[in-house]
C-alpha cells in the first residue's frame, strides 16, 4: 500500500467556519440555555477574607418571594469536597483532606470556616435569577472574624493566621529542582553577580464570559447532566462523578455549550458545579447559575502571584554560569484543582529559558492565604520563569557593560545540542534559537535603535527596546511523565473518526474550545490527511456523551495533542480503506495507492474509487472479505512520548513621556516557533491575543488586596483591561522548527506568546531610564513609577 | 440587574417634573449612565426616578443674543462634541464631551447629567468652569442661575434640575483647551484640566481661568494657580513652579496615584491646555 | 408597566418591571440572546445594541427609557441571515475568537461605518472600541476588519464609478 502525500490543506489561512455564528450572535453560551421549568440560583459569598461562622439565619431568605431552596453546607454534609489533582511533585504536601485520602481541596459550601472573601456560604434556588439575588441578600450571617493574610512570605512566618488544620504553618509544599551545590559554587565563584527582588503580580484572567453552569437531574433516568463554561468537559465528569458526587461515572454527563474565552480559568472544578445538580435533583428542575462580573473577580481563579529573590551568576565577558530563584507563590485559600502544580513545576522548571545555563536552582515555598484561589493564567509558571531570566540577563548586560543582545545571542542553547536536557527537569526536543533569536533582531530593527532614541528625545519622548525570549513547555502531555510531577491523572487525548456512508466525516475530540476554532483545525488536520473536502468534516467535542475521552483544552495543547489524534486515527480510516481497496480491484495490498482522496490501484487511477465511493462500499459491506469489518470508524488514543517546547523572541519598544512618565509600546516584533502550523490565522489570531494579555500584566492589570483580605480591584472599574488604543499592531514572524514528539510536528501556540511580553516592556522600560541608573521597575508599570524613576524618587504610590 | 425597586415617571413638562421631584427618593434620571450603574451595584438608591428626557424644553443648543451660546441640559456628550457651535465656541466644552472615550456613553450621557453625577470626578465640570458658564436651574422655589464660581465652590443645590447652561462664546482674545488623562480602567478622568486664556501682544496671560479635577478633592479653580501664571509667559517651566507653589494639601491622592504625582500631572495637562489655547 | 418598542422591526410589547433593564427584556423577555452580559459596571460592551441607530449599552438603559424607540440587536443586523459587509469583513479578517464581545463589537462598530463613506483612520477605530473590551483577538484582527469593509466599500464605489464611466 502506498500513502501518497495527499493534499497541502495542512498550513493554509482558511477561513474559520466558527466565525460566522459567532458575528451572528447565533451560539449558545451557558447564559443562553433555557430549559423548561428552570429555576435559577445564586450564591452567598463570605464577606470577611477569614473568618468563624458562628450561625446562619436564612429564614427571611426563605420567605422571600418565589423562593424554591436555601441551602447551607449542612445541605451538603454527604457530599465530598473537591479535589486537588496536580500537586507539588516528588515533595512532601500537605492539604486539606479528602475521603478518599486524596489531597482535597475545599467543601462545596465552607461551613464553619470562611477563608477568603467570596468564598460560597449559601445559596438560594428561585424561580427567578433577580429573586434569588435578592434572597441571598437576606441571609444573615453571624461571623467571627479571624486574623488574615495575602502574601505567601508573611503566611508561612511562625505566628501568621492558619488556614487549614491540615497544613502546618500553611505552607502546602516546599518544592525545588536543579543543583543545588553546583548553583550556589557556582555563583559564590562567579566573577559578576546580579540579584532583583521581583514580584510578578497577581492577575484576574477576565474572560468576557463569567462563568455558569445549569445542572439537571432526569428523574425517570436518574442521569445528570451539567452544562457549564468548562475547558475539561471529560476532566470534570470524572471529578465530579467519582471524587464529589459519589455518583455512577455513567449517569452524568458535561456538556460544554459555547465558552467565551477562560485563558485558564475554566478547566477547574468549582462549587457551583455540583450545586447546581445536586439542587436540581432535589428541587426536580433544572438548575441555572450564571456569574456575574464581580462574583467571577472574587471567585474563579486568579494567575501569578510570585514574590522572588532571583540571582544570576556570569564572568566578565558573558557567560552566565549560573541562576537562582527563590520564590513565595501564593495558593490563594484553596488549592484550585491544578493550582499548586502551576505553581511550582511550569515556573520552576523554565527558568533558564532559551539559554545553556551551567548550573541553575529553583526552590518554591508555596502557600495558602486569605485569597481567591490560584490557577492558571495564559502563559502561566512559564511567563513568570521569562520574566525573571529576561529581567536577570538585562541586569547582568548592564553590569558588564555588553548589549542585551549580545549577552543572549552568546548564552543561546546550541541548535547542535538538541534534545537538550535543561537541568531543571525539561529535555527540550528541538530549535534553532539563532535563527530565531536573529529573525526577531532583524524584523524590529534592533540595529538602528540609536537614531530613534535620538529622534524620539527631541519629541520630549524616552524611547527604550527591551528583548525578551523564552521557551514554553506546552503539549501535556505524556501521562506518565505528567505523573512524576505530581498530575494526578492521565494526560493524554483522543480521537474518532467515523465516515458516514455518504462520505461525509464525523470527527470527535476530547478537547473543548474556548475560542481557539477547533472545528475549523480539526476539520482541516482530517481533511489534509484523507485528502478531502474540508466543508464535509464536522467535528464535534466538548459534550462527554458524543466524544470519546480527552483531557480538554489547556497549556496550547489541543492542536499538538488532538491534532495529531486525529492524523493517526485518519491512518487508520486510509489503511482500511486501503486493505479494503486490495480486495475490490483485486491487487496486493501494497499496490493500493490512496491519493487526494481517491483510491486506486497502482497505475489504474481511472478506475479507481472516490473516498465517498468507498466509505458507501464500506458502508454496505457487500462481497468484502470477512477479516475487513463493515463501516470506517477508528479511535485513536494519543500519549506522547515528551512534551514539546515551543519558543521564541519578542523585542518591545516603548516611548516613555519624560513630563507625565506615562508609558507607550510604539512597536512589538514578535517571532514565535510553534513547530508547524496547522492553520496561521488562528496562530496568528491567539498570538496577538496573548501578546495583548501580555502587555496587560506589565503596563496596568493587578488583583489588589487590602490588609482584611477584600478584593480592591473586583469589577473592570477598578481592574484595568487594555483596550483597542493600548496597541499598536503587532509585527509578527515566525521560525519553523518541528517537534518529533508528535506526527504533526506541531508545537503549542495558543498561550505561548502571553510568556514573553511583560519582561520585554520591562526591558524596554528599564532601558529607556537606563542613563538614570535604573535597574527595575516593578509591575505594573504605571505612570507614577515611572515618573518616580525619572525623578529618582522612591516612595510608593498611594 | 438591579435589585431595587423603584417607580418610573416620565414627564413631559419641566413643572411637572420639579414637582415628582419633591418626594423623598425621587431622582433625575436623564442618560442614566452614572445612575443606573449605582443602582446595579447598589452604590445608589431611589424609590423613584423621574426621566426627564420628555421635557422638550431642555434639549438644543442655539446662539443666545450676542456672544452667548444656551445649551440644554439634554444635549448628550456625543451631540456637544459634535456640535459645530459649540465647537467653535466652546471648543474645550466639545473636547471635554469627546474625551470620554465611550461612543455608547456619549449617545446616552447629557449635559446635566454629567455636571450632576457624583461620586466621580467627570469631565464636563472642568470645562464649565473654565468657560464662565452659568448654569440654569430649575427648582420649587422656581428658575434660579448659578455662575461657575457659585457651581465650583457650591456644587449644586439638592433637588435642582439642571436645565441648560449659559456660555459666553470664545470673544476674540479669549482660547480656551481640555487636557485629560484617562484612568486605565474606567476611562473617566485621573485628572482632567480646562484653561481660558487670554494673551497679551507679548505672549503674557492677560487673563486667565483653570479648573481642575481628579487630583483635587472636587471640582475646582486653581486661583492660586492663575494669579501666580496672570502678567507672565505660560510655559511649561512656569506652569509647574505654579503647581509647586501651591499648599500640599490641595491635591488628593485617588486610583493608586499619589496626590504629589496627580499635582505633578494636573500642571503638566494646565501647561499642555494653554500650549493649545494660545496656539488657538 | 407595558412598554412598547419595536425590536429588530416589528412591534414588541412588552411587560417589564420599572427596575428592568434593556438587556434582561431582550434575553429573558424576548430571547434575543445574542446580546450578552459581560460586567455588573457598563465597562464590557457586550451588551451593545442599538437604540433608534445609535449604539447604546443595554444594561445601562431601563427598559422603560426605551418605550416609542427602535432597537436593533445582533439578530436584527443585515438582511435576514446574510452577513454585512462589515460582518463579512470581520470574518474575513477573523475578528472574533469565542464570540463573546463579537455581537457587541458588531453593533457599535456598525454605528462608526454606517455612513457609506466612512473611512475612520486606525486610531479613530481603536479609539471607538474604548467602549467594547475583547480578552481574545487582542483587537487587531477587528481594527483590521474595519479597515476592510471601508476599503472594499471604496473598492465598490470605484468600480462602480468606472463601470457609470464606461
Ligand atoms: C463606561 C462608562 C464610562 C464613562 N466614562 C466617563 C468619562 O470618561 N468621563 C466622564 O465625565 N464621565 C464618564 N462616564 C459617565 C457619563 O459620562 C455620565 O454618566 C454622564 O455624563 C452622566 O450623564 P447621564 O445623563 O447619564 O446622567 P444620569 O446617570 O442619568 O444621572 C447622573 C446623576 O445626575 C443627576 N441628573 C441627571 N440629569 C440631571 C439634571 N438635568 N439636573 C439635575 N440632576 C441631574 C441624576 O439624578 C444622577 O444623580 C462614563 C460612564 C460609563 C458607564
Ligand atoms: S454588560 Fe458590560 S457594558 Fe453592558
Ligand atoms: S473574541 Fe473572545 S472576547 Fe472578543
Amino acid at each position: 500500500m502506498t500513502i501518497a502525500e495527499t493534499t497541502s490543506l495542512l498550513g493554509q489561512p482558511i477561513d474559520i467556519r466558527e466565525d460566522e455564528q459567532l458575528l451572528r450572535g447565533e451560539a449558545t453560551y451557558v447564559a443562553d440555555l433555557r430549559l423548561p421549568g428552570m429555576a435559577h440560583m445564586a450564591i452567598l459569598g463570605s464577606e470577611h477574607a477569614h473568618a468563624r461562622i458562628n450561625g446562619i439565619d436564612t429564614s427571611a431568605a426563605a420567605a422571600m418571594p418565589g423562593v424554591l431552596k436555601v441551602a447551607t453546607a449542612a445541605d451538603f454534609a454527604g457530599v465530598m469536597p473537591l479535589p486537588c489533582i496536580w500537586i507539588p511533585g516528588g515533595v512532601e504536601s500537605h492539604f486539606p483532606p479528602h475521603p478518599y485520602g486524596l489531597p482535597g481541596s475545599r467543601p462545596v459550601l465552607s461551613g464553619d470556616v470562611v477563608r477568603h472573601v467570596g468564598d460560597p456560604i449559601a445559596v438560594v434556588v428561585a424561580e427567578t435569577p433577580k429573586q434569588a439575588a435578592a434572597a441571598v441578600k437576606a441571609i444573615v450571617v453571624d461571623y467571627e472574624p479571624l486574623p488574615v493574610v495575602t502574601r505567601a512570605d508573611r503566611a508561612i512566618e511562625d505566628g501568621a493566621p492558619q488556614l487549614h488544620e491540615a497544613v502546618p504553618n500553611n505552607l502546602n509544599a516546599y518544592w525545588t529542582c536543579g543543583d543545588k551545590e553546583r548553583t550556589d559554587r557556582n555563583l559564590a565563584e562567579a566573577e559578576v553577580v546580579v540579584e532583583l527582588d521581583l514580584v510578578n503580580q497577581r492577575t484576574i484572567n477576565s474572560p468576557m464570559e463569567p462563568r455558569g453552569a445549569v445542572g439537571h437531574y432526569d428523574q425517570a433516568t436518574g442521569d445528570y447532566t451539567l452544562y457549564a463554561s468548562t475547558q475539561g468537559p471529560h476532566n470534570h465528569r470524572f471529578l465530579l462523578a467519582a471524587l464529589v458526587l459519589g455518583i455512577p461515572f455513567n449517569k452524568l454527563r458535561v456538556v460544554a455549550p459555547t465558552v467565551g474565552g477562560s485563558f485558564g480559568t475554566k478547566g477547574y472544578l468549582y462549587p457551583d458545579m455540583p450545586l447546581v445538580l445536586l439542587l436540581s435533583k432535589e428541587l426536580n428542575r433544572p438548575v441555572k447559575w450564571v456569574d456575574t462580573r464581580t462574583g467571577l473577580m472574587n471567585s474563579t481563579v486568579q494567575g501569578r502571584d510570585h514574590r522572588q529573590h532571583v540571582v544570576l551568576g556570569g564572568t566578565r565577558d558573558g557567560r552566565i554560569t549560573a541562576v537562582r530563584c527563590t520564590s513565595y507563590a501564593n495558593l490563594g485559600a484553596y488549592p484550585s484543582t491544578i493550582g499548586p502544580g502551576v505553581a511550582t513545576a511550569l515556573m520552576g522548571r523554565s527558568i533558564t529559558g532559551m539559554y545553556d545555563v551551567d548550573a541553575a536552582f529553583c526552590e518554591v515555598y508555596a502557600a495558602f492565604t486569605n485569597t481567591v484561589s490560584l490557577g492558571a493564567q495564559r502563559g502561566s509558571g512559564r511567563a513568570e520563569a521569562a520574566f525573571l531570566m529576561e529581567r536577570l540577563v538585562d541586569k547582568y548586560a548592564t553590569e558588564i557593560g555588553v548589549d542585551p543582545a549580545a549577552v543572549r545571542r552568546q548564552n543561546l542553547v546550541p541548535a547542535t545540542k538538541f534534545p537538550y536536557d535543561n537541568g531543571l527537569g525539561w529535555t527540550y526536543d528541538s530549535g534553532n534559537y539563532q535563527e530565531n533569536f536573529e529573525k526577531a533582531l532583524e524584523m524590529a530593527g534592533y540595529a538602528d535603535m540609536a537614531g530613534r532614541k535620538a529622534e524620539a528625545r527631541g519629541r520630549g519622548k524616552r524611547l527604550g527596546v527591551g528583548i525578551a525570549t523564552y521557551v514554553a513547555i506546552c503539549g501535556v502531555g505524556p501521562s506518565t511523565r505528567m505523573s512524576q510531577e505530581g498530575m494526578l491523572g492521565g494526560t493524554w487525548e483522543s480521537c474518532n473518526i467515523r465516515v458516514h456512508p455518504t462520505g461525509e466525516v464525523a470527527v470527535t475530540v476530547g478537547s473543548a474550545s474556548t475560542g481557539q476554532s477547533h472545528e475549523t483545525i480539526f476539520a482541516q488536520v482530517a481533511a489534509d490527511q484523507l485528502g478531502i473536502d474540508p466543508a464535509t468534516v464536522r467535528v464535534y467535542e466538548a459534550d462527554t456523551l458524543k466524544a470519546p475521552y480527552g483531557q480538554g483544552t489547556y497549556g496550547s495543547r489541543s492542536y499538538s495533542m488532538a491534532g495529531p489524534a486525529i492524523a493517526l486515527t485518519a491512518q487508520k480510516i486510509k489503511d482500511k480503506m486501503c486493505r479494503a481497496g486490495a480486495a475490490m480491484f483485486k491487487v496486493p495490498e501494497d499496490k493500493v495507492v490512496y491519493a487526494n482522496g481517491k483510491i486506486f490501484a497502482e497505475g489504474d487511477e481511472e478506475n479507481g474509487k472516490t473516498f465517498a465511493e468507498m466509505a458507501m462500499a464500506m458502508w454496505y459491506h457487500w462481497y468484502l472479505p470477512q477479516d475487513i469489518e463493515p463501516a470506517l470508524d477508528e479511535t485513536t488514543h494519543f500519549d506522547p512520548p515528551d512534551f514539546n517546547y515551543p519558543f521564541g523572541t519578542h523585542v518591545a519598544v516603548v516611548e516613555i513621556d519624560e513630563l507625565t512618565g506615562e508609558t507607550e509600546v510604539v512597536a512589538y516584533t514578535a517571532v514565535d516557533d510553534a513547530g508547524n502550523i496547522g492553520n496561521p490565522k488562528i496562530v496568528e489570531g491567539q498570538i496577538e491575543g496573548s501578546i495583548t494579555h501580555g502587555l496587560g500584566q506589565v503596563l496596568m492589570e493587578a488583583a489588589e488586596y487590602d490588609d482584611e483580605g477584600h478584593l480592591i480591584t473586583s469589577d473592570l472599574r477598578t481592574y484595568a483591561l487594555p483596550r483597542a488604543a493600548d496597541v499598536p499592531f503587532f509585527q509578527l514572524g515566525k521560525t519553523v522548527t518541528p517537534t518529533p514528539h508528535n506526527p504533526l510536528g506541531a508545537k503549542g501556540a495558543g498561550e505561548i506568546a502571553t510568556v514573553p511580553p511583560a519582561a520585554a516592556v520591562a526591558n524596554a522600560v528599564v532601558d529607556a531610564l537606563s542613563d538614570l541608573g535604573v535597574q527595575h521597575i516593578d509591575m505594573p508599570i504605571t505612570p507614577e513609577k515611572v515618573w518616580r524613576a525619572l525623578n529618582g524618587t522612591s516612595g510608593a504610590a498611594q | 440587574m438591579i435589585l431595587t425597586d423603584f417607580d418610573y415617571v416620565k414627564p413631559g413638562t419641566l413643572g411637572e417634573a420639579v414637582a415628582l421631584l419633591a418626594a423623598e427618593g425621587s431622582r433625575v434620571l436623564a442618560g442614566g449612565q452614572s445612575l443606573l450603574v449605582d443602582l446595579r451595584t447598589g452604590d445608589g438608591t431611589a424609590t423613584r426616578l423621574v426621566d426627564i428626557r420628555g421635557i422638550a424644553a431642555l434639549r438644543g443648543v442655539r446662539r443666545e443674543g450676542e456672544g452667548r451660546l444656551h445649551i440644554g441640559a439634554l444635549t448628550t456628550l456625543a451631540e456637544l462634541a459634535a456640535d459645530p457651535l459649540v465647537r467653535a465656541g466652546a471648543p474645550a466644552l466639545a473636547e471635554a464631551a469627546r474625551a470620554n472615550g465611550d461612543p455608547q456613553v456619549r449617545n446616552l450621557g447629557t449635559l446635566g447629567g454629567n455636571l450632576a453625577a457624583t461620586g466621580r470626578a467627570t469631565d464636563l465640570p472642568v470645562a464649565v468652569i473654565a468657560a464662565d458658564a452659568t448654569i440654569n436651574l430649575a427648582g420649587r422655589g422656581g428658575q434660579e442661575t448659578l455662575t461657575a464660581d457659585a457651581y465650583a465652590t457650591r456644587g449644586l443645590p439638592a433637588g435642582a434640575v439642571i436645565t441648560s447652561i449659559e456660555v459666553p462664546v470664545r470673544e476674540h482674545r479669549h482660547h480656551s483647551a481640555f487636557e485629560k488623562t484617562a484612568d486605565r480602567a474606567t476611562r473617566y478622568p485621573l485628572c482632567a484640566v480646562a484653561v481660558r486664556a487670554a494673551y497679551a501682544g507679548d505672549g503674557t496671560a492677560a487673563d486667565l481661568r483653570i479648573a481642575v479635577t481628579g487630583a483635587t478633592a472636587r471640582v475646582q479653580r486653581l486661583r492660586g494657580v492663575e494669579e501666580l501664571l496672570l502678567g507672565g509667559p505660560t510655559g511649561t517651566g512656569e506652569v509647574l513652579a505654579a503647581f509647586r507653589a501651591q499648599p500640599r494639601d490641595m491635591f488628593v491622592p485617588g486610583r493608586g496615584a499619589s496626590a504629589e504625582y496627580l499635582g505633578h500631572l494636573a500642571g503638566v495637562l494646565t501647561a499642555r491646555a494653554l500650549a493649545r489655547a494660545a496656539a488657538r | 408597566m407595558k412598554i412598547s418598542l419595536q425590536v429588530n422591526g416589528a412591534p414588541a410589547d412588552v411587560e417589564a418591571e420599572p427596575n428592568e433593564l434593556l438587556v434582561e427584556t431582550l434575553r429573558d423577555g424576548l430571547g434575543l440572546t445574542g446580546t450578552k452580559v459581560g460586567c455588573d459596571t457598563g465597562q464590557c460592551g457586550t451588551c451593545v445594541v442599538q437604540l433608534d441607530g445609535k449604539s447604546v449599552k443595554s444594561c445601562l438603559l431601563l427598559t422603560a427609557q426605551a418605550e416609542g424607540s427602535e432597537v436593533t440587536t445582533i439578530e436584527g443586523v443585515g438582511e435576514g441571515r446574510e452577513l454585512t459587509d462589515l460582518q463579512e469583513a470581520l470574518r474575513a479578517e477573523h475578528g472574533t475568537q469565542c464570540g463573546f464581545c463579537t455581537p457587541g463589537m458588531v453593533m457599535s462598530l456598525s454605528e462608526l461605518v454606517a455612513d457609506e463613506n466612512a473611512a475612520p483612520s486606525e486610531p479613530e477605530i481603536r479609539e471607538w472600541l474604548t467602549g467594547n473590551l475583547c480578552r481574545c483577538t487582542g483587537y487587531h484582527s477587528v481594527v483590521r476588519g474595519v479597515q476592510r469593509a471601508c476599503a472594499m466599500r471604496t473598492a465598490d464605489t470605484a468600480a462602480a464609478a468606472t463601470a457609470a464611466k464606461e
